[in-house]
């Protein structure tokens, strides 16, 4: 399908955001461009989820709201990116956002006692608490931020390593590092408390 | 949970399970090793945990997070969402039918006034001409009122001259009119048009601010030095006043920066989403 005569945006589009990409919806971008409120709404209720996820995971608590709302009025006032370009400039407007918000926060309550307030919904939305629980939340409050916006990009939004990569701005290896060295750090927490797998 | 050896450590079947690495040697060494098999199966069990542990502790929001019409998302709402969508639709198509008409209509109407006038032996003159400035004030030389209220068209009210040249500025948003005060006045910023901006503009008031609660195209960062073509407006600051109809498409003159910067009133009712530069 081509619009005015362009080639089709989908053959053009490099592999490696290619799954992300896909799971845009076709022409989002562009009619986001032309200031359509349904297409911003509809972006909105598509990715808010993820965006509060991350800027938790970076730090924020209390404005975490106003981060993500932040984040969005900034998407709809800019200038957005060829849709080919468009998810890396998004997350890491999402990622520059939250950085920029927690210097300027003005709570600065710890990782962990944000994350167990979050606790009593664990009933609900997001399964039965585990006693590994409070390990693993000192063991992200430990993690140097750059390593918890890996985890939180690979883990919350699903990107691929490659994607990862163009949202921190860093090269590949340096995401593989980041990752490993945090997956190791999260899994030695559950060890150390004790907390076993079923096999 | 540990178990390494030299040629296959956890670490490098951490790295296997997180997809990090492609890793044939391990593959093919699992196929016939049932120790290494076993171990590659509790990473892989470790990385699931972990995964779930991430899920618990920072958990997703709650249903109705992205409802826009919740309280928190006040500033968004405007930006996001339109008043009616489907009713601004059949306006714009209503207005596209009917906007036509009602131009020639008043074209009609003013010829048979102007007869009459003429009929009359000059006794209008005083009249029309008032009219005629106010016109020209109000929508610039060469303007038609059809054009200047149609608040549903998609470009911006051509104010012919005296109007901004939108070619002339760097940055230039369509935005809401705060009360002056202090000689200054501040726009929330709902949309840039051309160049960029932050969530507000302040300006500096020259000679007369913008009516309260106004839509405003804003002209700022004039790419030469110039002086805007600006059709003053008589009468009495609008500080403080309410929105007034008859200052739609008056042009009026701020500092930005120290810049020369303008300022052009919008019909009530105009979708910034709508509106686009000529």
């Amino acid at each position: 399908m081509s619009r005015r005569g362009e080639p089709a945006p989908r053959a053009r589009r490099p592999s490696r955001w290619r799954k992300e990409i896909d799971e845009l919806p076709f022409g989002l971008v562009e009619r986001m461009r032309r200031a359509q409120p349904e297409a911003r709404a509809e972006f909105f209720r598509r990715y808010a989820p993820q965006v509060r996820r991350i800027l938790f995971l970076q730090g924020l608590c209390d404005e975490v709201d106003d981060a993500v709302q932040e984040v969005f009025i900034k998407v709809y006032r800019a200038e957005l990116p060829a849709e080919e370009r468009f998810l890396a400039w998004f997350y890491r407007l999402i990622l520059n956002t939250g950085r920029d918000q927690g210097r300027r926060r003005k709570t600065r309550r710890g990782l962990v006692e944000r994350l167990e307030e979050l606790a009593p919904a664990q009933g609900t939305s997001a399964g039965i608490a585990m006693p590994g629980d409070p390990a693993l939340r000192t063991a992200l409050d430990g993690l140097a931020p750059d390593f918890r916006e890996a985890v939180a990009l690979r883990f919350f939004a699903d990107l691929s390593l490659e994607s990862i990569a163009a949202a921190q701005d860093v090269p590949l290896g340096t995401v593989k590092s980041r990752l490993h060295g945090a997956m190791a750090r999260l899994r030695q927490a559950l060890t150390d408390a004790g907390y076993e797998r079923e096999t | 949970m540990n178990h390494e050896n030299e040629t296959f450590s956890d670490d490098r079947l951490l790295a296997f399970e997180l997809g990090l690495d492609d890793d044939p040697g391990l593959e093919t060494a699992v196929s016939g090793d049932p120790e290494l098999s076993r171990r590659l199966d509790a990473m892989r069990a470790d990385v699931g945990l972990v995964t779930a542990g991430l899920d618990r502790v920072v958990p997703t929001p709650p249903d109705g997070y992205t409802d826009l019409s919740d309280e928190r998302w006040g500033e968004l709402r405007s930006l996001a969402t339109a008043p009616t969508p489907a009713a601004s639709r059949r306006r714009s198509a209503w207005l596209r039918v009917l906007a036509p008409a009602a131009a020639i209509v008043l074209v009609l109407v003013a010829g048979v006034v102007g007869l009459q006038r003429l009929g009359d032996g000059g006794a209008g003159d005083a009249m029309t001409t008032g009219t005629g400035d106010k016109a020209a004030e109000r929508y610039g030389d060469g303007a038609t009122q059809g054009e200047a209220t149609d608040g549903g068209g998609a470009a911006l009210p051509t104010l012919g001259r005296g109007a901004p040249d939108p070619a002339a500025y760097e940055t230039i948003v369509v935005a809401r009119a705060a009360s002056p005060a202090a000689g200054r006045q501040r726009f929330e910023v709902l949309r840039v048009l051309r160049g960029r901006a932050g969530a507000y503009v302040t300006l500096k008031v020259i000679d007369r601010a913008a009516a309260p609660f106004t839509l405003q195209v804003l002209y700022l960062q004039p790419t030469e030095e110039r002086t805007p073509g600006v059709v003053p407006s008589p009468g009495t600051s609008a500080e403080g006043a309410p929105p007034d109809t008859d200052t739609i498409g008056i042009v009026l003159e701020f500092l930005f920066k120290g810049e020369s910067a303008v300022a052009q009133q919008l019909p009530g009712g105009t979708d910034p989403a709508e509106v686009t530069l000529p």
